[in-house]
């Protein structure tokens, strides 16, 4: 059975290396406005920890590699730290990248993530194995293409000590995708989420997004996705789905980096309250809700260049702020033989530019 | 070292010029002609534009620091309110409705330094320097706090 099973956690492994490694820009047109940056989520019922590995270009000066994470136990706390280029590595065609002390590696299909943020009281060590495939998705930007390559499920051990309290996790749910291409943030507004069943629930798990043009007047490309146990269940885009969003969350909210609340004052949001995103076609129905529980804000300085004729010119002023809210969710519904009847946590986050 | 608040402004807004000439542009729109007179506890900052937005220490017995002809808006804090913003510990709507920060000047006047507050932090985020000018002057005050308790 062990056996069995690191052989499962191989063959996933080996598919991963095929897709999700870091890269480089392919045109020097874009280079200046290409971004890239890995996801880990862990999803245990006491805690969730969310740590984003960003190398995003920071002219006149070299790429920014900046760490985000944010922690959901009770409240969200959330920081983000810039590092020195020497004390990253993040070498190209491999998986793994280190940002001086935090750490993200796989080998032979086993994930390893350590963080080391004293700021956050935040040190974790997990192991992380995949129990579903990986996807790759493209989606058409306003300037460019930009990339996801999604490992929807793995199953992380380890220990999370946070706030003087350390959690020991068994199997609890994660989640891990690499993003990369060309844009600008203020280009483009996103609506994205996955849901992760329970440790010992269905063997289920599910993304869904829409890319939409900055004034969300026009839905780019839209998607969700399925996968049972070791594959991808269903696929749904575009016409085959319809996203309804209520209620307007207006209380405080957790900024990350702090002092940019000082350029998004008041307690206005369009964070919603509820998602519900319904999906139908030739395949069956589904119909998944998450309901908000907690919400944080990143704030990133937008950069759109002031001369849109010239994109090495210098960015014009703006921000975007990325809202990351945590919360339940539920999956309902029949595609081909399954029936879905799934409750689990949830994760969404929407960029409104 | 005298005058920290002011050091951090100057050199903030000299690492916006370098770092992020499109903020720099535009703080120097949003603040025209504009003085701000900046009192942080006992030490006093002029910011003013000539060609880009500059910062200057002002003697805490000048009367008046404006340039002659010139709207002033006259702005009185703390610096321990400075770092709790700065730090999302308090919340600038709030600051000045609890009389943390007061702001003194003609409407239209004092919604410039709102803009120019807005440019300002978002100029410093683009920069490289700005954590490193930050941390000296929280190093400075938090120091100066110390020493003097």
């Amino acid at each position: 059975m062990i056996g069995l099973a690191r052989a499962l956690a191989r063959g996933l492994g080996d598919d991963l290396a095929g897709v999700d490694f870091n890269r480089s820009p392919t045109s020097a047109a874009l280079a200046h406005s290409f971004k890239q940056w890995v996801h880990v989520a862990v999803v245990d019922p006491a805690i969730t920890l969310v740590a984003n590995f960003s190398a995003i270009p920071a002219p006149p000066g070299p790429v920014a590699h900046r760490l985000t994470a944010l922690v959901h136990a009770g409240d969200v706390r959330g920081h983000v730290r810039r590092f020195e280029p020497e004390r990253c590595a993040m070498p190209r065609g491999r998986s793994a990248l280190r940002f001086d002390g935090n750490e993200l590696t796989v080998v032979r299909g086993v994930h390893r993530l350590s963080i080391d943020e004293p700021a956050l009281a935040l040190r974790a060590r997990l192991t992380m194995r995949p129990v579903a495939p990986p996807s790759v998705l493209r989606h058409l930007g306003v300037r460019g293409v930009f990339h996801w390559a999604v490992v929807p499920r793995l199953h992380a051990a380890g220990i999370i000590e946070h706030a003087g309290q350390t959690y020991a996790l068994t199997d609890a749910p994660a989640y891990r995708d690499r993003n990369w291409g060309s844009f600008c943030f203020g280009d483009l507004s996103w609506d994205w989420g996955y849901i992760a069943a329970p440790a010992g629930g269905p063997p289920c798990s599910l993304v869904f997004a829409r890319l939409m043009n900055a004034a969300r007047t026009r839905i780019i490309e839209q998607e969700l996705l399925v996968w049972w146990d070791r594959s991808l269940l269903a696929s749904l885009r575009d016409r085959d789905l319809g996203f309804e969003c209520s209620g307007a969350y207006d209380g405080p909210l957790t900024t990350v980096p702090p002092a940019l609340a000082l350029c998004r004052p008041g307690r206005a949001t369009d964070v919603p309250q509820t998602v519900t995103v319904l999906g139908a076609s030739s395949r069956g129905r589904i119909e998944v809700r998450f309901a908000r529980a907690a919400t944080a804000r990143i704030i990133v300085p937008n950069d759109v260049p002031n001369d849109t004729r010239n994109v090495r010119n210098h960015a014009r002023p703006g921000i975007t702020t990325i809202y990351e809210s945590f919360g339940e969710a539920s999956i309902h519904g029949r595609l081909d033989d399954h029936e879905l009847a799934v409750t689990g946590r949830g994760f969404f986050e929407c960029v409104h530019a | 070292m005298p005058d920290p608040f002011a050091r951090f402004v100057s050199d903030s807004l000299d690492a916006i010029v370098r770092d992020a000439p499109g903020c720099a542009a535009a703080l120097a729109v949003a603040l025209d002609a504009v003085v701000l007179d900046l009192v942080v506890d006992d030490e006093r900052a002029v910011v003013y534009r000539d060609g880009h937005v500059r910062a200057v220490a002002a003697p805490m017995a000048q009367t008046s620091p404006g340039i002659p002809g010139r709207p002033i808006v006259h702005v009185a804090t703390t610096a321990r309110t400075v770092l709790d913003l700065a730090s999302g510990r308090d919340e600038l709507l709030p600051a000045i409705l609890a009389n943390r920060i007061r702001v003194r000047a003609a409407m239209h006047d004092a919604e410039r330094l709102f803009d120019v507050l807005r440019l300002f932090v978002e100029g410093n985020a683009r920069s490289s320097a700005a954590p490193g000018l930050f941390a000296e002057y929280h190093r400075q005050v938090t120091h100066e706090s110390r020493r003097s308790t």
